[in-house]
């Protein structure tokens, strides 16, 4: 529930803004939560002439497809797969995790991966796999997950790890200057395991002022107007404006708690490709927990999405705003989707398909 | 912990500091910080000492 007093201070920040914005300013939001945010808002026309785009922060989004084909075969083994909701329906060459379920496979939606580790205390006689896609946010607890099992000695407990780090996919898509970036929304829960200041980097190195930020209508125009004053000084910074959860630290806990599960290691995203040191998998010591190690899995693709018509890769890129894609409403749609952005809850192109779909209410 | 009227157990491993009575951030059950008393005040604070200097 809203305060007046939010909504007053949405409204001046939004004032602020449009005072401040003359020319075409183009800032990313990197969090597939703020796209939908964004969107749901109805923000977008509000700020022109800034522009906001898309960034590669939705988990199941940047999922590759090599990674999913992998997480189909596991469902089609002996296994009973576990998993969040969101990459169920997600598509691929050979169908989804839905389809697999349909076909006899057993799949379990689970609201914590602990309670995956509770079903392979259930099953002991079978292997239960957590499919484990997500940021720095999720990380921390499918690195409880594991430890538990190790713990109860559940050896039947797998994770196959698709986790990933944004900080070097932010460094990545910087350092490539495409798409031209005046500014950037950092993700707020990303965030309040990293902390602020593991982030500076996006200013002292590639010079774009930039805000942790928030996910409510206040947070957000919050933001983007620290990000706009910055750019107005010519003072590039990254500013916490996301206090009440965002510490400069972060969780050092969680982080000590990541380093001691999990080492890194090249993962391949979809759209960004193949991102040194980007993904989290297994150390050592919980090998035996260790889904890759012990499932006959297809070998990665090198080549992927080359032929595809979908252009969600270029979405996830912030090189195209949805509605560019030819497939968009029309191919594909949250009902029968060709694409990830389209399927997952923090998709970019399903934000716009629920919210910004009208005539007009999109910036060509 | 309780969100709009659901209670359910969550793991506070991360924030042992937590207490009853306190806010935090959840996700997929795992406990990550605890929200601090957010103002709106607060956050106003923290643009007018951005725009301060600009006027």
């Amino acid at each position: 529930m809203q305060t007046s007093a939010e909504l007053l201070q949405a409204q001046r920040l939004l004032e602020l803004i449009r005072k401040r914005v003359s020319g075409p300013l183009v800032i990313m939001e990197v969090c597939g939560t703020h796209t939908t945010a964004v969107s749901r808002y109805g923000l977008r026309p509000l700020l022109e002439p800034l522009r906001l785009l898309s960034g590669p922060g939705c988990p199941v989004c940047v999922t590759s497809p090599g990674d999913l084909e992998r997480m189909i075969a596991l469902a089609g083994s002996d296994a009973v797969v576990a998993t969040f909701g969101d990459l169920l329906r997600l598509p691929g060459s050979g169908g989804s995790l839905e389809q697999a379920q349909a076909d006899g496979a057993e799949v379990r939606v689970v609201y914590s991966p602990l309670d995956a580790v509770r079903l392979a205390a259930d099953k002991r006689d079978r292997p239960v796999v957590f499919l484990g896609v997500g940021f720095e946010t999720t990380a921390p607890g499918l690195a409880l997950a594991v430890k538990q099992a190790a713990k109860e000695g559940l050896d039947n407990f797998y994770l196959y790890s698709c986790l990933k780090t944004i900080v070097p996919a932010l460094n990545a898509l910087l350092a490539g200057n495409s798409p031209e970036l005046d500014g950037m929304l950092l993700p707020g829960h990303v965030s309040c395991v990293i902390g602020r200041q593991a982030q500076d980097f996006v200013a002292s190195v590639h010079g774009v002022p930039a805000a942790v930020a928030g996910f409510t209508e206040s947070d957000i125009l919050l933001g983007l107007a620290a990000v706009i004053l910055m750019i107005e000084k010519e003072e590039p910074g990254v500013v916490n404006a996301y206090p009440r959860v965002v510490r400069e630290e972060g969780n050092v806990l969680a982080q000590s708690l990541l380093s001691e599960v999990f080492g890194t290691a090249d993962a391949e995203w979809r759209g960004l490709g193949s991102i040194p040191g980007s993904g989290l998998t297994l150390r050592p010591e919980f090998a035996r927990h260790d889904a890759a190690l012990h499932f006959n899995l297809p070998e990665p693709q090198t080549a992927q999405e080359a032929t595809e018509p979908c252009r969600c890769g270029d979405v996830l890129r912030g090189a195209i705003l949805p509605p560019e894609c030819a497939l968009f409403a029309g191919r594909c749609t949250p009902l029968s989707p060709f694409g990830p952005c389209m399927v997952s809850s923090e998709g970019a192109c399903a934000a716009y398909y629920r919210y910004e779909r009208k005539k007009g209410a999109i910036p060509a | 912990m309780e969100y709009s009227g659901n209670s359910r157990e969550i793991n506070l491993t991360l924030v042992p500091q937590a207490g009853a009575g306190d806010w935090v951030l959840v996700h997929a059950g795992l406990a990550l910080q605890i929200i601090e008393e957010a103002t709106a005040l607060e956050t106003l604070a923290l643009l007018e000492e951005l725009d301060a200097d600009i006027g």
